[in-house]
Protein backbone atom coordinates (compact mmCIF):
# COMPACT_ATOMS: atom_id res chain seq x y z
CA UNK A 1 0.00 0.00 0.00
CA UNK A 2 2.40 2.45 0.52
CA UNK A 3 4.60 1.83 -2.94
CA UNK A 4 1.39 0.81 -4.52
CA UNK A 5 -1.28 3.48 -5.62
CA UNK A 6 -4.95 3.18 -3.70
CA UNK A 7 -6.90 -0.01 -4.90
CA UNK A 8 -9.84 0.76 -7.28
CA UNK A 9 -9.08 2.31 -11.00
CA UNK A 10 -7.54 5.76 -12.02
CA UNK A 11 -9.89 7.62 -13.51
CA UNK A 12 -8.71 11.35 -14.05
CA UNK A 13 -5.00 12.82 -13.80
CA UNK A 14 -4.41 16.88 -14.18
CA UNK A 15 -1.56 18.80 -12.37
CA UNK A 16 -0.48 16.48 -9.23
CA UNK A 17 -4.14 15.39 -8.43
CA UNK A 18 -5.66 12.38 -9.75
CA UNK A 19 -9.08 10.40 -8.71
CA UNK A 20 -9.84 6.73 -8.05
CA UNK A 21 -12.58 5.23 -7.99
CA UNK A 22 -13.19 2.67 -5.45
CA UNK A 23 -15.96 0.01 -5.52
CA UNK A 24 -16.88 -0.41 -1.87
CA UNK A 25 -18.15 -4.26 -2.82
CA UNK A 26 -14.59 -5.06 -4.30
CA UNK A 27 -12.67 -2.95 -1.57
CA UNK A 28 -14.94 -3.20 1.49
CA UNK A 29 -12.53 -3.08 4.37
CA UNK A 30 -10.68 0.21 2.64
CA UNK A 31 -14.49 1.95 2.18
CA UNK A 32 -14.96 0.86 6.02
CA UNK A 33 -12.09 2.21 6.95
CA UNK A 34 -12.24 5.57 5.14
CA UNK A 35 -16.13 6.47 6.02
CA UNK A 36 -15.30 5.77 9.94
CA UNK A 37 -12.12 8.30 9.60
CA UNK A 38 -14.34 10.84 7.39
CA UNK A 39 -17.39 10.61 10.27
CA UNK A 40 -15.02 12.18 12.45
CA UNK A 41 -15.16 15.55 10.30
CA UNK A 42 -19.00 14.66 8.88
CA UNK A 43 -22.02 15.51 11.10
CA UNK A 44 -24.15 13.43 9.49
CA UNK A 45 -22.83 10.48 7.36
CA UNK A 46 -24.65 7.06 7.73
CA UNK A 47 -23.08 4.51 6.13
CA UNK A 48 -20.06 3.08 7.47
CA UNK A 49 -20.20 -0.65 7.08
CA UNK A 50 -22.61 -1.35 4.59
CA UNK A 51 -20.61 0.22 1.98
CA UNK A 52 -21.38 -2.52 -0.98
CA UNK A 53 -23.89 -0.30 -2.94
CA UNK A 54 -21.77 3.16 -2.66
CA UNK A 55 -18.58 3.87 -5.26
CA UNK A 56 -15.59 5.98 -3.61
CA UNK A 57 -14.32 8.87 -5.37
CA UNK A 58 -10.59 9.73 -3.97
CA UNK A 59 -8.69 13.02 -4.20
CA UNK A 60 -4.94 11.58 -4.22
CA UNK A 61 -2.07 14.56 -4.26
CA UNK A 62 0.89 13.88 -5.50
CA UNK A 63 2.57 16.72 -3.94
CA UNK A 64 0.47 17.55 -1.17
CA UNK A 65 0.85 20.60 1.15
CA UNK A 66 1.71 20.39 4.10
CA UNK A 67 3.21 16.76 3.27
CA UNK A 68 3.05 14.00 6.10
CA UNK A 69 6.79 13.98 6.96
CA UNK A 70 8.45 11.32 9.47
CA UNK A 71 6.60 8.60 8.34
CA UNK A 72 8.92 7.08 6.19
CA UNK A 73 12.02 5.12 7.23
CA UNK A 74 15.44 5.90 5.97
CA UNK A 75 16.22 5.13 2.69
CA UNK A 76 19.97 4.08 2.75
CA UNK A 77 19.97 4.01 -1.45
CA UNK A 78 18.28 7.30 -1.21
CA UNK A 79 15.81 6.31 -3.94
CA UNK A 80 12.78 7.45 -4.37
CA UNK A 81 9.13 5.87 -4.43
CA UNK A 82 7.93 4.43 -7.15
CA UNK A 83 4.79 6.10 -6.01
CA UNK A 84 4.23 8.91 -4.34
CA UNK A 85 0.96 10.55 -3.18
CA UNK A 86 -1.78 11.23 -0.33
CA UNK A 87 -5.59 10.53 -0.06
CA UNK A 88 -6.83 14.04 0.87
CA UNK A 89 -10.27 14.32 -0.30
CA UNK A 90 -12.90 11.70 -1.20
CA UNK A 91 -16.52 11.98 -2.08
CA UNK A 92 -19.18 8.92 -2.13
CA UNK A 93 -21.56 8.31 -4.87
CA UNK A 94 -24.67 5.69 -4.75
CA UNK A 95 -24.24 3.39 -7.36
CA UNK A 96 -28.13 3.26 -8.43
CA UNK A 97 -29.62 6.73 -6.78
CA UNK A 98 -33.36 6.91 -7.32
CA UNK A 99 -33.31 10.95 -6.14
CA UNK A 100 -30.58 11.00 -9.09
CA UNK A 101 -28.19 12.30 -6.31
CA UNK A 102 -24.68 12.65 -7.73
CA UNK A 103 -22.98 13.02 -4.37
CA UNK A 104 -23.50 11.33 -0.89
CA UNK A 105 -20.71 12.63 1.04
CA UNK A 106 -18.03 14.64 0.60
CA UNK A 107 -15.01 15.67 2.24
CA UNK A 108 -11.78 17.16 2.24
CA UNK A 109 -9.75 15.93 5.58
CA UNK A 110 -8.86 19.03 7.25
CA UNK A 111 -5.62 19.36 6.84
CA UNK A 112 -5.64 20.42 3.24
CA UNK A 113 -8.90 22.09 3.59
CA UNK A 114 -8.89 26.16 2.33
CA UNK A 115 -7.01 24.94 -1.06
CA UNK A 116 -10.08 24.94 -3.21
CA UNK A 117 -9.65 21.10 -3.52
CA UNK A 118 -13.77 20.88 -2.99
CA UNK A 119 -14.12 21.88 -6.34
CA UNK A 120 -12.34 19.70 -7.98
CA UNK A 121 -14.57 16.73 -6.12
CA UNK A 122 -17.88 18.76 -7.33
CA UNK A 123 -16.55 19.22 -10.91
CA UNK A 124 -16.04 15.90 -11.40
CA UNK A 125 -19.19 15.05 -9.16
CA UNK A 126 -21.35 16.99 -11.77
CA UNK A 127 -19.30 15.24 -14.66
CA UNK A 128 -20.13 12.51 -14.03
CA UNK A 129 -23.57 13.02 -13.82
CA UNK A 130 -23.51 15.10 -16.90
CA UNK A 131 -21.82 12.09 -18.96
CA UNK A 132 -24.82 9.82 -17.28
CA UNK A 133 -27.08 12.49 -18.96
CA UNK A 134 -28.96 12.20 -15.33
CA UNK A 135 -29.81 15.69 -14.35
CA UNK A 136 -29.21 15.61 -10.30
CA UNK A 137 -27.49 17.72 -7.73
CA UNK A 138 -25.81 16.64 -4.29
CA UNK A 139 -27.90 15.13 -1.74
CA UNK A 140 -29.61 18.28 -0.36
CA UNK A 141 -29.00 16.96 3.64
CA UNK A 142 -25.65 18.87 4.14
CA UNK A 143 -23.69 19.29 7.42
CA UNK A 144 -22.82 22.09 8.56
CA UNK A 145 -19.31 23.70 7.34
CA UNK A 146 -19.78 23.12 3.63
CA UNK A 147 -17.91 26.35 2.66
CA UNK A 148 -14.47 24.57 4.66
CA UNK A 149 -13.83 22.37 1.75
CA UNK B 1 -66.07 36.27 -32.64
CA UNK B 2 -66.16 32.42 -32.05
CA UNK B 3 -67.97 30.73 -29.51
CA UNK B 4 -67.62 27.77 -27.39
CA UNK B 5 -70.13 25.20 -26.91
CA UNK B 6 -70.55 26.64 -23.01
CA UNK B 7 -71.56 29.58 -24.39
CA UNK B 8 -68.71 31.64 -23.49
CA UNK B 9 -67.12 33.97 -26.19
CA UNK B 10 -63.55 34.48 -27.00
CA UNK B 11 -62.78 37.90 -28.24
CA UNK B 12 -60.75 38.10 -31.48
CA UNK B 13 -57.37 39.75 -30.23
CA UNK B 14 -55.25 40.05 -33.54
CA UNK B 15 -52.38 42.37 -32.61
CA UNK B 16 -51.49 39.35 -30.11
CA UNK B 17 -49.70 36.35 -31.56
CA UNK B 18 -50.00 32.69 -29.72
CA UNK B 19 -47.19 32.99 -27.11
CA UNK B 20 -49.24 35.51 -24.99
CA UNK B 21 -51.87 33.22 -24.52
CA UNK B 22 -51.19 32.01 -20.84
CA UNK B 23 -51.43 28.98 -22.01
CA UNK B 24 -48.93 29.04 -24.44
CA UNK B 25 -47.08 30.56 -22.53
CA UNK B 26 -47.21 27.55 -19.50
CA UNK B 27 -46.25 25.30 -22.10
CA UNK B 28 -43.53 27.39 -23.81
CA UNK B 29 -41.93 27.75 -20.15
CA UNK B 30 -41.64 24.08 -20.36
CA UNK B 31 -38.50 24.05 -22.95
CA UNK B 32 -37.09 27.16 -22.14
CA UNK B 33 -33.36 26.88 -21.82
CA UNK B 34 -33.72 28.96 -18.60
CA UNK B 35 -35.86 26.61 -16.54
CA UNK B 36 -33.38 23.86 -16.58
CA UNK B 37 -32.76 22.28 -12.78
CA UNK B 38 -30.04 24.28 -11.31
CA UNK B 39 -31.67 28.00 -11.76
CA UNK B 40 -29.49 28.64 -9.07
CA UNK B 41 -26.13 27.84 -7.83
CA UNK B 42 -26.08 25.70 -4.68
CA UNK B 43 -22.76 27.48 -3.60
CA UNK B 44 -23.49 30.70 -4.13
CA UNK B 45 -26.73 33.43 -4.54
CA UNK B 46 -26.62 33.58 -8.20
CA UNK B 47 -29.92 33.56 -10.16
CA UNK B 48 -31.54 33.51 -6.68
CA UNK B 49 -32.84 36.74 -7.51
CA UNK B 50 -34.64 36.12 -11.25
CA UNK B 51 -31.55 37.61 -12.82
CA UNK B 52 -29.86 35.75 -15.78
CA UNK B 53 -27.92 32.76 -14.38
CA UNK B 54 -26.43 30.38 -16.88
CA UNK B 55 -25.84 27.62 -15.23
CA UNK B 56 -22.79 26.02 -17.75
CA UNK B 57 -20.88 28.68 -17.90
CA UNK B 58 -21.19 29.70 -14.21
CA UNK B 59 -17.69 29.19 -12.66
CA UNK B 60 -16.46 29.48 -9.06
CA UNK B 61 -13.00 31.18 -9.50
CA UNK B 62 -13.44 34.13 -7.50
CA UNK B 63 -11.33 34.98 -4.98
CA UNK B 64 -14.03 34.57 -2.71
CA UNK B 65 -14.64 31.19 -3.00
CA UNK B 66 -11.14 30.33 -3.34
CA UNK B 67 -10.99 31.77 0.20
CA UNK B 68 -13.82 31.51 1.57
CA UNK B 69 -14.05 33.18 5.01
CA UNK B 70 -13.17 30.25 8.10
CA UNK B 71 -16.64 28.74 9.20
CA UNK B 72 -15.37 26.82 12.59
CA UNK B 73 -17.53 24.39 13.90
CA UNK B 74 -18.72 24.22 17.84
CA UNK B 75 -16.68 22.53 19.84
CA UNK B 76 -13.57 22.80 17.66
CA UNK B 77 -10.29 23.79 18.53
CA UNK B 78 -8.67 26.57 16.83
CA UNK B 79 -7.08 24.67 13.34
CA UNK B 80 -3.55 25.21 15.58
CA UNK B 81 -4.38 21.85 16.51
CA UNK B 82 -2.99 20.94 12.89
CA UNK B 83 0.63 20.11 14.11
CA UNK B 84 3.42 18.44 11.44
CA UNK B 85 5.32 17.02 13.68
CA UNK B 86 4.41 13.57 15.68
CA UNK B 87 5.66 13.91 19.14
CA UNK B 88 4.32 17.13 20.21
CA UNK B 89 3.16 18.01 23.58
CA UNK B 90 -0.37 16.84 23.95
CA UNK B 91 -3.18 19.05 23.91
CA UNK B 92 -5.56 19.80 26.62
CA UNK B 93 -7.99 17.48 26.62
CA UNK B 94 -11.07 18.47 26.61
CA UNK B 95 -12.63 17.93 30.45
CA UNK B 96 -14.17 14.51 31.17
CA UNK B 97 -16.52 15.69 34.32
CA UNK B 98 -17.67 18.41 32.08
CA UNK B 99 -18.64 16.43 29.10
CA UNK B 100 -20.40 13.45 31.15
CA UNK B 101 -21.99 16.42 32.98
CA UNK B 102 -23.18 17.51 29.36
CA UNK B 103 -24.47 14.11 28.33
CA UNK B 104 -26.46 13.36 31.46
CA UNK B 105 -28.20 17.14 31.25
CA UNK B 106 -29.90 15.48 28.05
CA UNK B 107 -30.72 12.23 29.12
CA UNK B 108 -33.18 11.85 25.35
CA UNK B 109 -29.90 12.16 23.45
CA UNK B 110 -28.09 8.50 22.78
CA UNK B 111 -25.66 9.46 20.85
CA UNK B 112 -22.75 11.14 22.44
CA UNK B 113 -22.34 15.16 21.41
CA UNK B 114 -18.77 15.67 21.39
CA UNK B 115 -16.36 13.99 19.59
CA UNK B 116 -15.52 10.21 21.06
CA UNK B 117 -11.73 10.54 19.40
CA UNK B 118 -9.95 13.03 21.37
CA UNK B 119 -7.40 13.40 18.50
CA UNK B 120 -6.47 11.32 15.10
CA UNK B 121 -2.93 10.77 14.28
CA UNK B 122 -3.19 10.87 10.41
CA UNK B 123 0.42 9.39 9.44
CA UNK B 124 2.14 12.16 11.25
CA UNK B 125 -0.43 14.99 11.44
CA UNK B 126 -2.05 15.87 14.49
CA UNK B 127 -5.79 16.57 13.67
CA UNK B 128 -8.47 17.28 16.63
CA UNK B 129 -11.98 15.78 15.15
CA UNK B 130 -14.93 17.51 14.89
CA UNK B 131 -17.78 14.85 15.59
CA UNK B 132 -17.83 11.60 17.19
CA UNK B 133 -17.38 8.97 14.74
CA UNK B 134 -18.41 4.79 14.91
CA UNK B 135 -15.60 3.04 15.28
CA UNK B 136 -16.53 -0.28 16.74
CA UNK B 137 -15.69 -0.09 20.51
CA UNK B 138 -14.37 -3.49 21.32
CA UNK B 139 -11.17 -2.15 19.30
CA UNK B 140 -10.90 1.17 20.09
CA UNK B 141 -13.46 1.45 23.31
CA UNK B 142 -15.81 4.00 23.92
CA UNK B 143 -13.84 6.89 24.56
CA UNK B 144 -10.25 6.98 22.92
CA UNK B 145 -7.89 9.85 23.74
CA UNK B 146 -5.75 9.57 20.34
CA UNK B 147 -6.11 7.34 17.69
CA UNK B 148 -3.15 6.00 14.70
CA UNK B 149 -4.78 6.09 11.53
CA UNK B 150 -2.70 5.33 8.72
CA UNK B 151 -2.40 7.43 6.25
CA UNK B 152 -2.41 4.80 3.23
CA UNK B 153 -4.90 2.38 3.76
CA UNK B 154 -6.24 4.00 6.73
CA UNK B 155 -6.78 1.08 9.13
CA UNK B 156 -6.68 2.29 12.88
CA UNK B 157 -5.26 1.52 16.07
CA UNK B 158 -5.38 2.69 19.08
CA UNK B 159 -1.80 1.70 20.40
CA UNK B 160 1.23 3.53 19.15
CA UNK B 161 3.33 0.05 18.87
CA UNK B 162 0.55 -1.57 16.83
CA UNK B 163 0.30 1.56 14.43
CA UNK B 164 4.17 1.90 13.92
CA UNK B 165 4.38 -2.16 13.56
CA UNK B 166 1.51 -1.56 10.61
CA UNK B 167 3.78 1.28 9.41
CA UNK B 168 6.99 -1.28 9.35
CA UNK B 169 5.10 -3.79 8.26
CA UNK B 170 3.80 -1.61 4.99
CA UNK B 171 7.78 -0.73 4.44
CA UNK B 172 9.14 -4.13 4.45
CA UNK B 173 6.17 -5.08 1.95
CA UNK B 174 4.99 -7.95 4.19
CA UNK B 175 1.41 -8.65 3.47
CA UNK B 176 -1.01 -7.63 6.86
Amino acid sequence: MRTTPPPGTRIYTKDNYSLYEIDGEIDKLYAQNLSLFAKLFLDTKSVFYDVTTFLYYLLVAHDPSPNIPNTTLSNEDGAQDAYAGQVVGFFSKEKMSWDNNNLACILVFPPWQKQGLGQILMGASYEMSRRESRLGGPEKRTSFPVVSL
Amino acid sequence: MASLESGRTLKARPFESLTHNPAFNRIDNLFNPMNKFPQKCWMCHAGANKKSFYPDSHRHVTARHANPPPIIPPHVLPRAAHSSVLPTAPLMAPDVATTNGASTAKPSQKLPTGPNVLEVVLGSLLIKPWYPSFYPEELVGRRVERLYVCQWCFRYSKELAGFLGHLVSLWSNIAV
